[in-house]
């Protein structure tokens, strides 16, 4: 079995493209880098804010992919064997993202409010948490979470880089292998760190969905991000062989499911609390659907869920990466809006009043745009470093010689 | 071409592992396929072994009947329920019944949707096994109500009454989900066999038989266009059952959810009780289909690969309902609310506490052998497994029906539940009336699609391949 050559013929390097792309995204990436720092000086609360809300949004990139790319290590599928590389390039960027960790841990006083004695003793129900939701024990977690991602991250690359040697069936079983319980640590990890880093926002505030409700945003992010690389890529060798209609709708159908899971965590989540109406939870929505927030409420409703749900249910569209590409944008900017809703109305550490006012501050955007840009610099770099198939892929011939009858 | 079926039906597959058995046996020809299947049904004569489990089952049916009889006459009394615990086991059997259902429409719809051409020889009786599910748990809210005869109140219709359903009640969108659940799966179900039983019509060689067979097929000629339209109608009708596989859950879910009971009101419950009932479906369709294959002989066609992946699935949707249990556990303490860590508390340490901790060993513990491809491989260890599972999620709706509710916010209020014969008796008499169903579908249609197992079989995919080209 390992014996057999593969033809040379499948071996492709990535567009050259990608690494100007890279150079582009870095530049602009240091300028609002640059302006973010100006922020924090300034502004540190804000700013600090708007970074959590960069970093979730590239956190979930990275972490998204690594989920799916493990489910396709154990499932397999045409769409992730041309998407592979792009999700493995994300999981690239895990060692990135915990260095860009480090400022979050720096403002987490001006982030949360439970990192300050007198309002933990002075509620009750923070009070009786303050031995899990304190600064050490969240800090010795964060370090484990970022061990056990970077330890599979790693895993899973070597795997990979071992496969475009080896068609050995034991390297491809061994991915297999870490790819299983991968999922597992995958869930209960990135649950404690929303917990962590997001829910504790608003110190008070619980949802046993919250969880589940990150992994399916995260997955929403990842594949849309992928339509959006790999449309972009379709003009070069070998996508335009192999990128044809048939795996664009298969892209589309996913987007469409997790579009639609999103939608299902989001409404159930919302229907308990404001059926229950219990004090200790609807606060959480209130603060989030008045002073302009509603708004966005709204637009999230129409643009994340409403919008992309039917425009997907067309074949046509699905089949078309030039109608695609734009709607997966959408679905990615919307990702950005969905993470601001969730994140900027929070009451600031210091004061019990949530931002009633749906505010901006100029943070908010930069930061993000700093953290995206990063992110997909090093992307690309990553990207453009690998040849674009996995040689050894065993079921890569069968789409080969389809593509090429077409 | 001796041989060809044999590369050729591996190549149906996807990466065939070592060892790894295809989705049909080779050997297979299309004249075979439909033999084998047609003669189960018309040319197999009633065995002492079929006469025997019907009769044991028939005899739980009967106690039903009894336990109901008794029930109308009394009324709901003699069961366990009272307050604190209002809602005992008729709540718990119609959540545990409904839950098996899905794992029918999600084989049938979801898997024919995402092309999962391993679906093929499990849907038909998956299927049934739904609707009789279905049928069952549809027993408990109906005599629940104390006045079955009265249930049409439940829908909302103008009347002379001035009677009209409090519409955000979920009980009452229970009543319009399981509705519609019951008869999309009907339908489905129907539509999907057509094209069987007009090759039942024509194979049948007893005149009644063939009578009452055509008269089912409804005059299908296997035309052209009838396979047209039945082909988009098929697939229209699995695109209208695919969001069912999530919704009834879900509202099944909300049935509790949307009180503000400790350990009912929880946000994770829709996305867990749908894995949950995937889980015990799939458990139930393992506990069919390992002594089907094995009375009938149809290994060949229900294959150890069957086997395999309905184990994985159990695996992965067993591994999300732990996940709930430990979300739960999880936030009652984060949450810092006095109730809700107090039930937490009372389910691990209460007088009830022997349900949460057999539910977590049957549940959470005991299934995780199925990591070891030795046991998914393995049928008696496979059914083992799965008859646990069953338990197990029985004892997870008992769990959260009774320990959140006999003891609530007031000390004072605070009681205890126990169920009574007529309980268990309504019970057992559901699983007669579940596998006395399934024992006359077995005689009576053809248990596996036979021309979706055709598609299967290497000759198929020449011709089809002959026509493209």
């Amino acid at each position: 079995m390992s014996s057999t050559t593969y033809p040379a013929s499948y071996r492709f390097a990535a567009p050259a493209s990608t690494m100007s792309r890279s150079t582009r995204w870095l530049v602009i990436g240091v300028i609002a880098a640059v302006a973010s720092i100006a922020g924090a000086l300034t502004s540190p609360q804000m700013f600090y804010r708007g970074y959590l809300i960069g970093y979730m949004l590239v956190l979930g990139f990275s972490l998204g992919a690594m989920a799916l790319l493990m489910l396709g290590h154990m499932t397999g599928g045409n769409w992730w064997m041309i998407g592979r590389r792009v999700l493995e390039a994300a999981v690239g960027n895990l060692p990135l993202l915990t260095l860009l960790w480090i400022p979050l841990w720096i403002g987490r006083h001006a982030l949360y409010s439970w990192m300050d004695p007198a309002f933990v003793n002075s509620h009750p129900s923070v009070l009786a948490k303050a031995g899990y939701l304190n600064d050490h024990f969240w800090t010795i977690r964060a370090v484990i979470y970022f061990a056990l991602w970077n330890l599979w991250g790693m895993a899973l690359r070597r795997g990979s880089r071992q496969q475009d040697d080896n068609a050995a069936p034991a390297v491809w079983q061994r991915l297999k292998v870490w790819s299983a319980p991968g999922l597992l640590v995958y869930a209960l990890t990135l649950t404690l760190a929303v917990t962590d880093w997001v829910m504790s926002l608003d110190a008070t505030w619980f949802s046993t969905i919250f969880g589940m409700f990150f992994i399916i945003s995260q997955l929403l992010s990842v594949m849309a991000l992928m339509i959006v690389v790999l449309c972009s890529l379709r003009e070069y060798e070998p996508y335009d062989r192999i990128l044809g209609p048939e795996q664009l709708h298969d892209y589309g159908k996913l987007m469409l499911a997790f579009t639609m899971v999103w939608a299902y965590f989001s409404f159930s989540q919302w229907l308990i609390i404001w059926a229950g109406n219990l004090p200790e939870e609807i606060t959480w929505y209130l603060d989030r659907i008045t002073g302009g927030w509603q708004r966005v409420a709204l637009g999230l409703v129409i643009l994340q869920f409403a919008l992309p749900f039917l425009l997907l249910l067309s074949k046509e569209l699905k089949r078309d990466a030039r109608k695609l590409m734009p709607l997966a944008l959408l679905v990615l900017l919307m990702r950005y809006i969905d993470l601001y809703w969730i994140v900027a109305p929070n009451p600031f550490p210091g004061s019990d009043a949530a931002a009633h006012h749906l505010t901006y501050h100029w943070t908010y955007f930069a930061a993000p745009l700093a953290l995206v840009s990063i992110w997909l610099g090093a992307f690309f770099r990553y990207f453009g470093s690998r040849p674009v198939l996995v040689v050894t892929e065993p079921m890569l011939p069968r789409l080969w010689e389809k593509s090429h009858g077409h | 071409m001796e041989h060809a079926p044999e590369t050729k039906s591996s190549e149906t597959m996807e990466r065939l592992l070592p060892g790894q058995s295809p989705v049909l046996l080779p050997g297979h020809t299309l004249e075979t396929i439909t033999d084998k299947i047609v003669s189960i049904v018309l040319r197999r004569p009633v065995t002492l072994g079929w006469v025997g489990g019907f009769a044991f089952f028939f005899g739980l049916l009967n106690l039903m009947l009894l336990a109901m009889a008794w029930l109308f006459i009394r009324g709901t009394g003699i069961w366990g329920i009272n307050v604190p615990v209002g809602w005992g086991f008729a709540i718990v059997n119609f959540v545990w019944w409904v839950g098996i259902g899905h794992a029918g429409t999600l084989i049938s719809a979801i898997l024919l949707l995402v092309k999962q051409g391993w679906r093929n020889s499990i849907n038909r009786f998956a299927e049934a096994m739904t609707l009789f599910a279905v049928a069952c748990a549809g027993v408990f809210p109906l005599i629940h109500t104390g006045r079955p005869w009265l249930a049409y109140w439940l829908f909302p219709y103008p009347n002379t009454m001035g009677v009209w359903p409090q519409f955000r009640s979920p009980l009452l969108w229970d009543v319009f989900a399981v509705s519609t659940y019951a008869t999309i799966s009907a339908l489905f179900w129907f539509v999907g066999l057509l094209p069987d039983l007009a090759t039942f019509r024509d194979a049948a060689t007893n005149p009644v038989a063939k009578r009452i067979y055509g008269l089912l097929a409804m005059g299908w000629r296997g035309s052209a266009r009838h396979w047209k339209r039945y082909e988009s109608a098929y697939v229209l009708l699995a695109g209208l059952a695919a969001p069912l596989v999530l919704s009834v859950h879900t509202v099944v879910s909300f049935d509790f959810a949307i009180s503000i009971i400790p350990g009912w009101h929880t946000t994770v419950f829709p996305p867990y009780f749908v894995a949950g009932a995937i889980y015990s479906g799939f458990a139930m369709v393992l506990v069919l289909a390992i002594p089907i294959r094995h009375f009938y002989g149809v290994q060949d066609m229900m294959t150890m690969r069957h086997l395999d992946n309905a184990a994985k699935v159990m695996l992965g949707t067993g591994l999300i309902v732990a996940y709930g249990y430990s979300m739960e556990a999880f936030y009652a303490y984060y949450s810092g609310s006095l109730y809700e860590w107090f039930v937490l508390k009372n389910r691990m340490m209460g007088p009830l506490a022997w349900s949460y901790w057999c539910l977590i060993i049957f549940n959470v513990l005991i299934p995780q052998v199925l990591w070891i491809r030795k046991v998914r491989l393995y049928p008696p260890a496979l059914f083992c497994t799965s008859v646990v599972i069953l338990f197990g999620m029985w004892l997870e709706r008992f769990v959260i029906v009774v320990t959140s509710l006999h003891r609530d916010f007031l000390p004072s209020s605070w009681g205890m539940y126990v169920a009574t014969k007529w309980d268990y008796m309504t019970y057992l008499g559901t699983l007669g009336l579940f596998f006395c169903a399934m024992f006359l579908f077995i005689r009576l249609m053809p248990m596996i699609t036979i021309f979706e197992m055709r598609l299967l079989v290497p000759q198929s995919k020449l011709s089809e391949e002959a026509a493209h080209d």
